[in-house]
């Protein structure tokens, strides 16, 4: 045990090295972002977000009548709301509906507790004590611009998934599946890197949208292999989950459709863990070289 | 480095952790109220119980569990039946049940359960026309299937009252045109039964429906098969020159290849066996055969030259046309089979039996499980049992048994099996074996209880015991035995009769 006044965060080590000393400090990163949750508040804001998303999939369960069936069918267009609130068909469309509404909820909704984590973050790694009400109010005032940055990381995000796939349908055909999806992941992963350090850019160094992702990109420049493990290892988390849920059809006919109800609580889950280990350790890492070495 | 501090915060883990829990409960317990809306349970049950019904049906299930999956049905019948109407969509999802256990248990071939049922199915679908329409016309099919008659005349006659009066003709026609063939199934099975006056009205009554779609029909696929249909009534009154003549409009009208070559054939069954013209005939056979040989119908009418030519005796082109089919169509089992056949019996005319017996055997080891394969060793066996030798035929007998039993015993379809049944006490009934003949009969009707023509067995055996073994007991006996299983029937009247007319003496 260390003593009372011996700091959870360790000392900023420089990154360098290859794959495996790279792995090391993440590892690192990650185990100092475990560690902060000794204050039960930094778990607060996603566990918020948490709950939110577990009481929208309540509701969807529960809407096997109209008009609740119709709400959710404007996310599948071309499909009625009948159709929703059949059985299997109601527990078979739910992973889908629930994602695109994610989207809409990632931009709007899930920026801002993810501010508000990295505003607590912060205030941990500087010895601070913030409250919840006040992270929330930090970064409410900067709403607009972790939207405009979390809209652009979407947008990009987006692109690098569907070009692969298009491009390789183009050159190789239409059996170019399975290459087209793992060049999707490694380029969204790459994509989502770049960003990474815009958030707790808005928040902890109050820059603004353009400045934030500037510094993002430098900072990720500099860092590349380390910041690409640091949104890749936790996506690993997420992938049998995510494989589970494009096996729908198979799980319902072979298992039951209500297993797709225990993926979809588990995929959440295992959301809500990468999330906190991305944005924990993204804040740590940003801090750490604001410290010592500027991001510019 | 500044320490990090551990404030209040700590004290919100047991709150975190306490509304994590209670909204993943709430998540799992939506199931619950889901299951409150009586459609979506109904939906659910019927997801499950088609679920094990296709792994009964790709075999990754035991067949014995055929009863589970019916029960399944059945349970949401029975759950839901009384609601029904109070709920929208319920009553779609319980005639969809009834409908599924009544096709499931077709396919096992259950078939009096499969008719029941598709009878219930009927009832239940007051509200849905088009599932009562295939509910009423399955049960019809099934009956005829059974030789049930009197219950497919029945069925049949209701569908017709129902879905074929003017009014609905062509709604019914959209639905499905086979619909429209009931009163030409009507008019045949009267014919069976005897009734020809009735099975004239039943034509009668065809015409005018087909005539009506035919000039009222927007539909261009429904007035085509409403023209086959009226050349099937034409055909099936013996009005031969009037069907010649509608053979003509249509060969004009439609011009398909597949089209052609079912008027043709037509054309040429009609000079052969309705307007007796054989040698036009013919020619219109080898016509068909040679203008359009990828037609079903060309392997057909190579058969039928031949069998003209085989009927004449001309023995040399009837054995090349016969050969010519064998090699042309080697994959249409059911031409070749008869033509192999055919020049068995060819051989046996010319009096080379060796050459004769030889093809029997062979029809009898390929293709085992057809007519043809089940009448080829009784074809030897009578053979030389006409020649009287006795050793030999009884042999031969004992080879044909042997080969029935297999068959009964093999993974065959129940009618192949019925037939190797029927074919196996020929075989001890021509063999002098009365009493093996007589058990096997009575074994029959429990053995295939679907197949009600295995009941008059009662009869046969009576008879044999009455006639054959001189045991008018054991044959009064029997007769007791068919009036108890089956009170009220025709079959039970006449073996009373029987058993009266025994006693007398």
């Amino acid at each position: 045990m260390g003593s009372e006044f011996e700091p959870i965060v360790p000392a900023y080590e420089k990154i360098e090295g290859g794959l495996l000393g790279n792995v090391r400090l993440v590892w690192k990163s990650f185990t100092t972002s475990l560690s902060l949750l000794e204050n039960a508040r930094l778990a607060f804001p996603l566990l918020m977000y948490f709950v939110i998303k577990l009481c929208i999939a309540l509701l969807y369960l529960v809407s096997v009548r109209e008009p609740l069936s119709s709400f959710w069918a404007i996310f599948l267009p071309g499909t009625s709301g009948e159709v929703v609130s059949h059985y299997p068909e109601h527990l078979l469309l739910m992973q889908v509906i629930l994602r695109r509404l994610d989207i809409f909820l990632e931009i709007f909704v899930h920026v801002l507790f993810q501010a508000v984590t990295i505003a607590l973050v912060a205030a941990a790694l500087a010895g601070e004590r913030k409250t919840l009400g006040s992270g929330f109010r930090l970064s409410a005032s900067r709403y607009p611009h972790l939207i405009g940055t979390v809209f652009l990381s979407s947008v990009s995000i987006q692109v690098c998934v569907l070009a692969p796939d298009l491009l390789l349908r183009h050159l190789l055909g239409p059996g170019s599946g399975e290459i087209a999806t793992a060049g999707a992941i490694i380029l969204g992963l790459f994509a989502q890197a770049f960003f990474l350090y815009s958030i707790p850019a808005i928040i902890v160094t109050r820059d603004g949208l353009f400045r934030a992702i500037r510094k993002s990109f430098s900072l990720t420049g500099r860092t590349l292999l380390y910041t690409y493990l640091l949104v890749g290892i936790p996506f690993i988390l997420t992938v049998p989950t995510l494989l589970l849920s494009f096996k729908t059809r198979l799980i319902a006919f072979r298992l039951s459709p209500e297993v797709l109800i225990y993926v979809l609580l588990a995929s959440e889950l295992m959301q809500l863990i990468a999330t906190y280990l991305i944005v924990s350790a993204s804040t740590v890492t940003y801090i750490r070289r604001s410290e010592t070495e500027g991001t510019e | 480095m500044k320490e990090i501090r551990k404030g209040k915060g700590t004290s919100l883990l047991p709150l975190s952790v306490a509304l994590i829990a209670a909204c993943l409960m709430l998540v799992a317990g939506a199931c619950g109220e889901r299951e409150q809306n009586p459609r979506y349970a109904a939906e659910k049950s019927l997801f499950n119980a088609r679920k094990t019904r296709d792994r009964l049906l790709q075999g990754t299930v035991a067949s014995e569990f055929i009863d589970q999956v019916v029960d399944n049905y059945r349970k949401i019948v029975q759950e839901h039946r009384s609601s029904m109407k109070q709920h929208e969509g319920l009553e779609e999802i319980v005639v969809t049940a009834q409908i599924e256990l009544a096709e499931l248990e077709f396919r096992a071939q259950r078939f009096t359960d499969a008719r029941n049922d598709f009878e219930e199915a009927a009832e239940l679908a007051q509200g849905i026309p088009r599932a009562r329409a295939n509910a009423i016309y399955s049960a019809a099919v099934i009956a005829e299937l059974m030789e049930d008659t009197n219950t497919a005349i029945e069925l049949y006659k209701r569908f017709y009252g129902d879905y074929l009066n003017r009014e609905s003709l062509e709604g019914t026609a959209a639905m499905n045109t086979r619909y429209l063939i009931t009163p030409l199934k009507l008019s045949e099975l009267y014919l069976g039964s005897g009734s020809e006056a009735e099975s004239n009205e039943w034509l009668t009554a065809g015409k005018a429906a087909y005539d009506y779609l035919i000039e009222n029909a927007s539909d261009t696929a429904i007035v085509k098969e409403m023209h086959f249909n009226l050349l099937t009534c034409q055909l099936q009154g013996k009005e031969w020159q009037q069907a010649l003549e509608t053979i003509r409009e249509l060969r004009a009208r439609y011009r398909e290849p597949a089209d052609r070559a079912s008027l043709w054939y037509l054309e040429a069954k009609i000079l052969l066996e309705g307007t007796n013209e054989p040698q036009k005939a013919l020619e219109r056979f080898l016509g068909l055969s040679e203008e359009l040989p990828d037609s079903r119908e060309a392997s057909i009418a190579l058969l039928s030259a031949g069998n003209i030519e085989f009927s004449r005796r001309h023995y040399a082109p009837a054995k090349q046309l016969y050969q010519r089919l064998i090699d042309r169509f080697p994959d249409r089992t059911a031409e070749v089979v008869e033509a192999e056949w055919q020049l068995a019996l060819l051989a046996e005319a010319q009096d080379n039996w060796v050459d004769a017996s030889l093809r029997y055997k062979s029809i009898y080891t390929k293709y085992s499980n057809t007519l043809q394969g089940l009448e080829a060793p009784l074809r030897i066996a009578e053979n030389y049992k006409n020649k009287g030798e006795t050793d030999a035929a009884n042999a031969a007998f004992n080879q044909a048994i042997e080969h029935f039993n297999g068959i009964i015993e093999s993974q065959v379809s129940q009618s192949v099996k019925i037939l190797a049944e029927k074919h196996l006490v020929r075989a001890y009934t021509e063999q002098g074996k009365w009493t093996e003949a007589a058990d096997r009969l009575l074994e029959l009707p429990d053995r295939y209880p679907d197949y009600i023509r295995f009941r008059d067995n009662y009869l046969l055996a009576a008879s044999i015991f009455e006639q054959e073994l001189g045991n008018n007991e054991r044959a009064a006996e029997i007769l007791r035995i068919c009036q108890t299983r089956y009170p009220g029937t025709e079959l039970a009247l006449e073996a009373e009769r029987q058993y009266n007319r025994i006693k007398v003496k």
